[in-house]
């Protein structure tokens, strides 16, 4: 627990992007630790599998696209100082007085609906039997986002083929794998970049 | 249940046959259907509504009503963006349609969630549709990373209503912090970050950043769709869950007098628009944060009437259609094309409040409510900020008949679709005083929908 | 007990605070919305686990499942905004002012 908030305050610290996927993925490990810890073994899966494996890969491809050289200087720390202090306290409250209520709210409740803990086969078992017949507006709710997202990231990303826009791009394997051998190497990785560009 | 239902799956029927052929015309007669369905089933119902069940905290969607007067509202609305539209993006407008209809139905704060989701990521896109351009792309950016914040925040007070409650349903809710009568304790600061939250969606003053910049920058038919549909399924979320009234105050004041002040140096008529956004929503939080009857019935005429000139003021804005969007575009309007012109005019005085238009009637129904309510502080503001605001509306109408200049070309014939749309909502905005009654019945039978079930 | 929301709540927190104060470069800022989404994710499977009934778990899949739809748009925005701009630093946000 402790070691995930280390591994949050240390994503935002981060001065390279590429440390920041690091921690970021130190602290899904550290959350989905504390998952399996207090039973629930099939989300601490889930937390590895979704964002460790698909998010944070999706965070390296994308960085591995901009290529952002060397980073500029951003603003100077001593003027945005003021703002985090009111965010930073702010939070700070509704973390201590939340948590509290929370927290005293459940251990004053002290009875257990024993949904999960009483099956046999765990989570995983409860889970599949409640999201295809009582969650099932969830569930196709939530395959609809899943639609948008793939027709948002195709539309806001693709690129039509140079015979106008209702053309597919197409890949010329041999542009892209002839090298120039006796050119000069800048050349030919302008000529077969930019298409592509 | 079953006309969302019925607009899914018409949505999912016309994005399989817009793999293939161009879908303009079946995703407008999917609408058609849908908003003929509804409007038919609310004339012939013999309605009781059973949401009597949704204190079930696996009830997901309601139906009674306030949500079917709300969802004709937002499918008029969604008709009118699509009919003045292009044809590119079509399937994403859909999409946001069936996210906000599903959101005016929701009652558990998980359908609440999803639905608000599937807005917004819809959004999201069509405002950086065009992403060629600078300012589409970095207004898409601003409006994410503003409303990937509200969203945390949300999710943060959901799950604090689940700590201290225990229940996901709207209703449940309010009944255990009702009868606990610890409204601080269980629930309160959760109930106060989702109040926030939607405050940010609804783009009321202090959390309307983002508004004058994705307005200015988002396609002109995107800013239409930004200002009307989604602020309907927010209203109805922000006026069902019971939102805290003192923070809906404050902000209807804030967003009334920013409104006011913040468009009168504005040459961007987009940006104008997203002040005078700003204001409207101040004045229908308002009505929707006084919490009786009379007042909600208020603010949805306020609502419905603001739909219909916002789809007005930007079919003109559309057939206008120069490239730069300064105000200064509408000088010498009426003597390039009278008819134009004459309804511009008409429409911006609507949306100042002179009397004998149907603006007049949403805003003097809100402070009627606000006077025999007793708040009496915020109804002089609102008159003041709206005397304000009247000035760069009578501007633009000065603008348009007083203003010549440059060579005064006659224009072409304008598009079949947008002058319809001209038309019917014109005639909306300048013959709804005479005769209001089948408006007020309409919304007062909404309005009586909400507190049949408790 | 109840240390454990608060530590919860405050990676809640931190990303809020990472989404607000980050001015150098915009994929930091992304992983800071996965913070606050991943806080918020830990503190309803803390207190569905408390309660042993099976809502916050559902939730937590919803949030996951969202919370990927996000990211991938965000991300295909951020690389259409590096095609127009040639940059991803946040303070190359500045041709909407007013």
């Amino acid at each position: 627990m402790i070691w995930g908030v280390v591994s949050a305050v240390k994503v935002i610290s981060a001065v390279r992007p590429v440390y920041a996927v690091l921690w970021l993925i130190s602290a899904f490990l550290s959350v989905s630790a504390v998952f399996i810890f207090i039973g629930l073994v099939y989300m601490g899966f889930i937390m590895i599998i979704v964002y460790v494996g698909a998010i944070a890969i999706l965070f390296l491809f994308v960085m591995m696209m901009l290529d952002q050289g060397k980073e500029e200087a951003g603003t100077p720390i001593v003027n945005i100082i003021p703002m985090g202090m009111i965010v930073g306290v702010g939070f700070l409250w509704v973390a201590a007085t939340g948590g509290e209520w929370v927290g005293a709210y459940i251990t004053q409740q002290n009875h257990s609906r024993g949904m999960i803990g009483g099956q046999p086969g765990g989570d995983i078992v409860a889970i599949g039997r409640v999201v295809y017949t009582e969650y099932s507006y969830m569930f196709i709710i939530v395959s609809y986002i899943l639609l948008v997202a793939m027709v948002g990231a195709i539309v806001l990303t693709h690129r039509h083929g140079e015979y106008g826009p209702d053309e597919p791009m197409r890949q010329d394997v041999y542009i892209q794998t002839s090298r120039d051998i006796w050119g000069h190497p800048n050349q030919i990785n302008l000529n077969s970049l930019g298409r592509y560009k | 249940m079953y006309s969302e239902m019925m607009l899914g799956g018409g949505v999912l029927g016309v994005i399989l046959y817009g793999v293939y052929r161009p879908m303009y015309r079946w995703s407008v007669m999917v609408l058609l259907v849908y908003t003929g369905g509804l409007v038919g089933g609310y004339a012939t119902a013999d309605y009781c509504g059973f949401v009597k069940e949704a204190k079930d905290s696996l009830y997901m969607v309601g139906d009674n009503e306030w949500v079917w007067v709300l969802q004709i509202i937002a499918g008029i609305g969604l008709i009118g963006i699509v009919l003045m539209g292009e044809r590119r993006g079509v399937e994403l407008v859909l999409m946001m349609g069936l996210g906000t209809v599903l959101l005016i139905a929701s009652v558990n704060w998980l359908s609440i969630y999803l639905a608000m989701e599937l807005q917004t990521l819809s959004l999201f896109i069509l405002v950086a549709l065009k992403r060629e351009s600078a300012y589409s792309t970095e207004a898409g950016l601003k409006y994410f990373v503003l409303g990937a914040i509200s969203t945390g925040l949300f999710l943060l007070g959901c799950a604090m209503i689940y700590g201290g409650s225990g229940e996901m349903s709207v209703l449940a809710g309010n009944t255990i912090s009702e009868t606990i009568n610890q409204w601080l304790i269980r629930g309160g600061v959760g109930k106060a970050l989702i109040t926030i939250s939607l405050l940010f969606k609804i783009s009321a003053a202090p959390f309307h950043m983002w508004a004058p910049d994705v307005y200015e920058g988002a396609p002109t038919i995107t800013t239409a769709l930004l200002a009307t549909v989604p602020k309907i399924g927010v209203f109805a979320i922000l006026v069902q869950i019971g939102s805290l009234s003192n923070i809906v105050f404050i902000s209807a004041t804030m967003s009334m007098i920013w409104g006011a002040l913040g468009a009168l140096n504005q040459s961007k008529i987009k940006r104008l628009l997203a002040y005078s956004g700003i204001g409207h929503m101040g004045f229908v939080i308002f009505g929707a944060g006084m919490g009786t009857m009379e007042s909600i019935q208020a603010s949805l005429i306020y609502m419905a009437i603001y739909v219909a000139m916002s789809v007005c003021v930007f079919s003109i804005i559309l057939t206008i259609n120069e490239r730069r969007g300064l105000v200064a575009d509408f000088h010498s309007l009426s003597r390039k094309n009278a008819i134009l012109g004459g309804s511009l005019a008409l429409v911006f005085l609507s949306i100042a409040g002179v009397p004998p238009l149907s603006g007049f009637l949403s805003k003097w129904f809100i402070l009627w409510a606000g006077v025999s309510n007793g708040y009496y502080l915020i109804c002089v503001g609102a008159v003041l900020s709206s005397v304000v605001a009247g000035v760069y509306y009578v501007r633009i109408v000065q603008m348009t008949y007083a203003d010549f200049q440059g060579e005064l070309a006659r224009e072409g014939p304008i598009d079949i679709k947008r002058s319809i749309l001209i038309g019917s909502t014109l005639y909306l905005v300048l013959f709804i005083l005479i005769c209001p009654n089948f408006l007020l019945q309409v919304t007062y039978d909404a309005a009586v929908g909400l507190w049949v079930h408790v | 007990m109840s240390v454990i929301y608060i530590g919860a709540i405050l990676i809640f927190a931190i990303g809020v605070l990472g989404v607000i104060l980050n001015r150098n470069s915009f994929i930091i800022m992304l992983m800071s919305m996965e913070l606050m989404y991943l806080g918020v994710v830990l503190l309803m499977v803390l207190i569905t686990s408390a309660f042993d009934d099976m809502t916050g778990v559902i939730w937590a899949i919803a949030i996951i499942t969202v919370v990927a739809a996000d990211s991938a748009i965000g991300l295909s925005m951020l690389v259409a905004f590096y095609v127009t701009r040639g940059s991803i630093n946040v303070k190359s946000l500045n041709v909407l002012r007013g």
